[in-house]
């Protein structure tokens, strides 16, 4: 069942999403080509500048809307009219809130591959071929003249660092649902509500961290004593983020769940 | 067996009792109407059933169980709003509802869009109030369930969808299901009830066979309960 209410949610997101994904790119594409073909004179005037905001402004709003609709779908499909078809199913709330979280997730990701197919195919179309393989072998060259062991724990870094901002997303994610579904049990200015829930969460969440810095401070936790002294490795900095955001959307969830679970309250 | 049962609910919202200690034991194969005016608790006890609230205090049961994922398999449930993705045409509903329901029944369904000369590859916002409607029922009464709750099933249609809706319901439920159906038109609906509730202010008035109120009061349900609610 998980697995096709993620299918539904991808679809959905997919029927607005997708279009703006291809116009990005075709955009970039034909972007590329202008620069590399046209004589300069050509976009260098009102005509260029009108193409470059167009493309600027595609990459902005495919960003933006993933974001909105990330937030959307979980209101409209779970708290609006749509609810009472999706409370309906045969399913778990605890299913209906991860096949909206996972599809939020695969999103954003298509979205971060698009922003990167973007700037490869800029890449492509404006370097001339020999310019671009050239440049290719050289990168090739330097890394290759990198010490292993510094690759190994680039990596390894780079790869703490995806996972940090992979679950800190999640997590921020989650406070939005679960700001919605509190917000929700207001029996009117639902949304005010959600947007106070937030804000107040987000002072818990403060005064919280704070309380927390103060006693890794006093306690002399690793992590704080790497941030507090500067020293190179920023892995007890990252396990301590994974954590926190761990917790996070732990306690995010269950807000979640419990509200929509016992305390549903659809118009 | 009964297939839906209140014990002693309560359901309170603030320092307001939509449902006071309710009892109620409805069997299966029978088609009740839930009836009351507006504010009475009718679309409270759907909602109970359908673990879209829960219950304050007491327990409602559906095939013996508590209202979950479970329950929500056999139950085949019609809000009193549109609620079905507007965004969707009417052959993805379909699928969907094949997707998430397994006594869900295509052909049945396709049937009646046919009868009623519907596109299913119109968008589902494309289309009339009425026709939206119809389609919510023909989602709604092709799965082949053991309780239909319909809530307002006839409200904001024209007399002739009422008749066709009507004509759906009875011709779609199995002779093992509930029909519970929730309405304040009950002149439209008397003719199929097999059993009315009368629910006033969160309370049970009365349940009893359609015929046999008839018969004890010398009136038709629509007339009785026009007395009992008189303002």
């Amino acid at each position: 069942m998980l697995t096709k209410l993620i299918g539904y949610e991808m679809k959905a997101f997919g029927r607005i999403i997708l279009p703006l994904y291809a116009a990005t790119l075709g955009m970039s594409f034909l972007i590329g080509l202008g620069v590399r073909f046209l004589p300069e004179e050509a976009y260098n005037n009102f005509f260029g500048a009108t193409v470059i905001m167009i493309f600027s402004v595609l990459i902005i709003s495919t960003m933006v809307m993933t974001g909105i609709l990330c937030v959307q779908r979980f209101y409209q499909n779970l708290l609006g009219n749509e609810g009472y078809l999706m409370f309906s199913l045969p399913v778990g709330t605890h299913q209906l809130i991860l096949s909206k979280i996972l599809a939020s997730l695969i999103w954003t990701f298509l979205g971060s591959v698009t922003a990167l197919c973007t700037g490869l195919i800029l890449a492509v179309t404006v370097v001339p071929y020999r310019d671009l393989i050239g440049a290719v072998r050289i990168l090739g060259i330097k890394l290759s003249e990198l010490d292993v062991q510094m690759m190994v724990n680039g990596m390894g870094s780079l790869f703490l660092w995806i996972v940090v901002g992979v679950l800190s997303f999640t997590a921020m994610l989650m406070q939005i649902y679960a700001s919605l579904a509190i917000g929700h049990q207001w029996s009117s200015h639902r949304i005010l509500g959600s947007v106070l829930t937030y804000f107040g969460i987000n002072t818990i969440k403060g005064i919280l961290s704070g309380l927390l810095v103060n006693i890794g401070i006093q306690t002399g936790l690793p992590g704080f004593i790497m941030t507090q002294t500067g020293q190179e490795s920023l892995v007890p900095v990252q396990v301590s983020a994974v954590c926190m955001a761990l917790v996070l959307i732990v306690v995010f969830s269950y807000l979640t769940w419990y509200f929509l679970d016992r305390k549903l309250n659809l118009e | 067996m009964s297939v839906l049962e209140c014990r002693n609910l309560t359901k309170k919202y603030g320092n307001l009792t939509a449902l006071d200690n309710i009892d109620l034991t409805l069997e299966p194969g029978r088609i009740v109407g839930l009836v009351g005016p507006n504010g009475s608790g009718k679309t409270t006890l759907i909602k109970l059933a359908q673990h879209m609230l829960t219950p304050t205090e007491g327990q409602i049961l559906i095939g013996g169980a508590e209202p979950g994922p479970w329950t929500k398999g056999m139950v085949s449930y019609l809000p009193d709003r549109d609620f079905l993705p507007s965004w969707m045409n009417v052959d993805s509903l379909l699928h969907f509802y094949m997707d998430f329901y397994q006594d869900f029944d295509p052909d049945r369904a396709r049937q009646m869009l046919e009868s009623l000369g519907i596109d299913p590859r119109m968008t589902f916002k494309k289309l009339s109030k009425g026709t939206r409607e119809k389609v919510q029922l023909i989602m709604t009464m092709s799965r082949k369930a053991s309780v239909y709750l319909l809530d307002e099933p006839i409200a904001g249609v024209d007399p002739a969808a009422r008749d066709y809706i009507l004509r759906t319901i009875i011709s779609s439920y199995s002779e093992n299901a509930l029909v519970l159906i929730s309405t304040h038109l009950i002149a439209d609906v008397e003719p199929v009830l097999d059993e009315v509730v009368f629910l006033k202010q969160g309370h049970i008035e009365l349940h009893e066979n359609a015929d046999a109120l008839r018969e004890r009061t010398g009136m038709s349900v629509d007339g009785y309960f026009r007395e009992v609610y008189k303002c």
